[in-house]
């Protein structure tokens, strides 16, 4: 019994939360890899994003993304799905992004969402250029 | 050239005709059986006990139409019983042993609690997968146990409550040889038997298969040779002329290489069943030799020394009764052509074919061996003198069958523990009560009925017929259905979506179904990826109209698991309008193969029965002397059936071809003692003097013959496949109580009421 619950509309936001995070937006434009599930997020043009996974070909998410101060939304929809959610991000001195949800809805319906920071990196994978991660959960830094 | 004159009998006719083209007849056959034997190459097996149930079977429609929606592999199932482990080192050892049977080629998947992942709190969105048993992390103990709590809806199958019994799934690549397969997995088990820790266990449906098939292969290589050379021993304890016993032995082996390379050409499989007919043939077949070579050796003690004159003399006495065996026994397994069991039917059809190949090599070649054989014949018991002991026996005999008070009380005695025993009789359509009671499945079966709920599957298959699966206000309703089927005594325990529904609502909103769950869930198609989406798959379909429910059942006897289908699809239909329902599985294909046994032996032996009255009534051109004929082996089958009951020994699909044997093989000594006293009647001016010469001339013959063709069938007895065993007991007790009976009960009818106006037998008796 297998689940993979990565959520791709939510690395869309995380991805799109990187692209936002660090300006100009030419800086972050390309491809960055988001925590151990192995989640790749791809920025495309000023505010699109794809994400895609590592380890399953069959996950394949398009979204966009808006940007106000140190938050950010992000929206991935598919069929008749929504998934909307917001981020307080942090950008890192060795170029990483540090993020937190502050909300998540699906379909409009709030949900509960993870309280910890969560990490993203440059990569590319086609070059097979995939960076490691820490464990994010032993990430236990408090809210800030 | 031998000259025939127009007056001469048919059978000197045939006989005359078969001597004088014996080396064509020889070439001919040689031919045939090197074909046949060619075509035995082609002969598909198959055991797997489902593949005999019917095909246009209600039940059997549904359980395919669930198939064809949720497709369930062939899988495999793995139990390891632990005394005295740790949690970590029981799992452990599971881990490890799943990835020895991983690596295996043609295993797809093996599911186990090391390889369980279930939504944890964490991750992107506060709710991420993990393993059951992390990989990550070193979990305490109490700590794996707070998941294994956690998670029990999704790991029930997997562990016991008391952690005893951890058990492993694994699935089985179709596309591939599937005995190839189930032997590297049968190999790899018996190495961890070897070393394990514990007791470890194998079944499944893929197994009982393989089992049976190695069980079909044992007897096979051991049995059909010592039938042989027992059926031999005998043959030539009789006989003293080796070439008899060849001929006797060869006629039925061309036989059986003619019957199986008829079964080369058509697509019907070879079964435990059919493996049978070897052993089943080779008894009949030597049976007319017995009578051949003993009759022209009776006939050449009483002075018939021509060899010529000799052998039709045989023929002429002996071509009706052996035509009439033949034909009765053709009758008794042809009788099974119209039962919907397929492994009865085709050991019905090549039994009844290989009957008549027997019937025409017997009557082609037989001939020729004698006609070959220029010695003198032996001179046998009866034509020597009898023994004291013998000689008392046959008084006591006398004394019984003249004596109306004696086989009264035996009448009454048969009838009387036949009507008790009958109504015990169990009719059992499992196919894991075929096993031995100590063997591996079975114990399997009982160790995952102890510790893991039960072993057998039941499904509810719910599609709504409206919308999609999709609102909490639907999943609460499947919830209620659920908890209603979880309600019976049968059940043990239920799988279904609704854990796994359970999980996320509770970690995305914190009631059991919430709409936002179910919208993450099932209208997420793609976005959450394959693995997830596989799982998915097994519950719930693409278009997320229809899920499965699966029932974990205790294993009960008698039909309950049809009534508890029935009870669940009415109930359902009732109460909850929206859904079609359909509830199948194998448990209930069982049940419904039980009635499909019932109704085998019904119409089989209705059929045998009224197909060999029609027969005796038609060659012994009597209704009257027909209806005498048929009484001993009537009375024979209840007590069959009656030693059965008291035993314990259920019908199933192999031992459902017990009675017609019986009634097959049985009416043979019915026929012979009654076509001899036909003759006898002749020679002695009253019935009880014709009744004393049939008895003393027939009598031997046929005890002798039931010895021969009984010993025959009870090699059977040892094999290891339980079925098997009870199949060569029951067909041994039926032909020594259908001898016995015949030369009990037919003088009393023939003293009693005569045989009416001269049948056709009599006549031929006079020329």
């Amino acid at each position: 019994m297998r689940m993979h619950i990565p959520a791709l509309g939510f690395a869309a936001c995380l991805a799109a939360l990187s692209a936002s995070a660090v300006a100009p937006h030419s800086l972050f434009s390309g491809t960055w890899c988001v925590g151990r599930e192995g989640l790749v997020i791809t920025f495309i043009g000023k505010d699109s994003i794809r994400v895609t996974s590592l380890t399953d070909e069959s996950i394949d998410g398009r979204g966009t993304y808006t940007k106000k101060g140190e938050t950010l939304t992000a929206t991935v929809a598919k069929d008749s799905l929504t998934l909307k959610m917001g981020y307080r991000y942090q950008v890192r001195p060795d170029s990483t992004v540090r993020a937190k949800i502050t909300f998540f809805t699906i379909n409009g319906d709030s949900v509960n969402h993870p309280r910890r920071w969560l990490r993203m990196k440059r990569c590319d994978p086609a070059r097979g250029v995939i960076p490691q991660f820490d464990d994010e959960e032993n990430e236990k830094e408090s809210d800030e | 050239m031998y000259f025939t004159s127009p007056m001469t009998h048919p059978v000197d006719r045939i006989i005359n005709a078969i001597i004088r083209h014996r080396r064509t007849i020889l070439l001919v056959t040689a031919l045939l059986t090197a074909c046949a034997g060619y075509s035995l190459t082609n002969i598909r097996v198959n055991n797997d006990p489902t593949s005999s149930l019917p095909a246009g079977l209600k039940e059997k429609i549904d359980y395919d139409n669930l198939q064809r929606v949720f497709s369930s592999p062939r899988t495999v199932l793995f139990i390891a019983l632990f005394d005295s482990m740790t949690l970590t080192s029981k799992i452990d050892s599971m881990v490890s042993w799943g990835k020895r049977f991983d690596s295996l080629d043609g295993i797809d998947n093996v599911v186990h609690i090391g390889t369980v992942q279930v939504p944890v709190e964490g991750g992107f969105l506060g709710l991420s997968s993990d393993y059951v048993v992390s990989r990550t992390k070193k979990l305490s103990t109490e700590e794996l146990r707070g998941r294994l709590r956690d998670s029990r809806a999704l790991t029930g199958m997997l562990i016991s409550d008391d952690e005893s019994a951890l058990s492993m799934i694994m699935d089985v690549d179709e596309s591939m040889n599937q005995v190839t397969v189930i032997s590297r997995v049968d190999s790899l088990y018996r190495e961890i038997a070897r070393t394990a820790p514990g007791r470890v266990y194998i079944t499944g449906a893929v197994m009982y298969a393989f089992f049976i098939d190695a069980a079909m292969k044992r007897d096979f290589a051991l049995l059909l040779p010592l039938c042989l050379l027992i059926v031999s021993v005998l043959l030539y304890a009789v006989f003293r002329r080796l070439m008899h016993v060849i001929a006797a032995l060869a006629v039925t082996a061309v036989a059986l290489v003619w019957t199986f390379g008829v079964m080369g050409f058509t697509p019907m499989e070879f079964s435990v069943v059919t493996s049978i007919i070897p052993i089943i043939l080779f008894p009949i077949g030597v049976a007319t030799a017995i009578h051949v070579f003993r009759t022209h050796a009776r006939l050449y003690a009483e002075g018939n020394h021509d060899r010529r004159g000799g052998i039709q003399a045989t023929f002429r006495e002996l071509m009706n009764p052996i035509f009439l065996s033949a034909i009765t026994t053709f009758a008794g397994f042809a009788s099974f052509v119209f039962t919907r069991v397929s492994w009865t039917r085709t050991f019905g059809i090549f039994t009844s074919i290989g009957v008549v190949f027997a019937l025409l090599l017997s009557i082609l070649l037989l001939p020729i061996v004698l006609w070959y054989d220029r010695r003198p014949p032996r001179a046998f018991d009866t034509e020597r003198r009898r023994s004291g002991t013998a000689e008392k026996i046959f008084s006591a005999y006398r004394r019984f069958i003249f004596n109306p008070a004696l086989w009264i009380a035996a009448i009454a005695a048969v009838l009387l523990i036949g009507i008790i025993g009958f109504v015990r009789v169990r009719v059992e359509g499992n196919p894991i009560a075929m096993f031995p009671s100590g063997s591996n499945i079975r114990r399997s079966d009982a160790i995952i009925e102890k510790y893991l709920g039960g072993t057998r599957f039941l499904f509810i298959l719910l599609t709504h017929k409206n919308q999609p699966l999709n609102t909490a206000a639907q999943w609460e309703q499947v919830q209620r259905i659920i908890d209603y089927a979880d309600s019976n005594a049968m059940v043990g325990g239920v799988m279904s979506l609704l854990p796994l529904i359970n999980k996320v609502s509770t970690a995305l909103s914190g009631v059991p179904v919430s709409e936002a769950a179910l919208t993450m869930l099932l209208k997420s198609q793609g976005l959450l990826g394959k693995k997830f989406e596989s799982y998915l798959r097994a519950w719930i379909t693409p278009d997320r109209r229809s899920t499965k429910i699966a029932l974990i059942c205790k294993n009960v006897t008698g039909t309950h698991f049809l009534e508890l289908s029935r009870s669940l699809t009415r109930h359902i239909s009732r109460h909850f309008p929206d859904f079609d329902v359909l509830v199948a599985g194998p448990p209930v294909l069982n049940d419904v193969m039980t009635y499909v046994l019932i109704e085998t032996q019904a119409s089989s032996l209705a059929f045998a029965f009224i197909f060999v009255f029609c027969i005796l009534c038609l060659l012994f051109r009597s209704i009257k002397v027909g209806s005498f004929a048929i009484v001993p082996i009537i009375l024979s089958t209840l007590t069959v059936y009656a030693l059965m009951g008291f035993t314990g020994v259920a019908i199933n699909a192999v031992t459902v071809i017990i009675v017609n044997t019986c009634v097959g093989i049985g009416i043979d000594y019915s026929i012979h003692f009654t076509a001899g006293y036909l003759i006898y009647r002749k020679k002695f001016r009253d019935r009880t003097a014709a009744l004393v010469e049939t008895a003393r001339i027939k009598g031997t013959v046929i005890l002798f013959n039931t010895f021969v063709v009984g010993i025959g069938f009870l090699v059977l007895a040892l094999s290891t496949f339980p079925p098997i065993r009870d199949l060569g007991i029951f067909v041994f007790v039926s032909m020594a109580t259908s001898s016995v009976f015949a030369l009990l009960f037919l003088p009393i009818l023939f003293k009693l009421f005569g045989t009416g106006k001269t049948p056709a037998l009599m006549e031929q008796a006079k020329e």
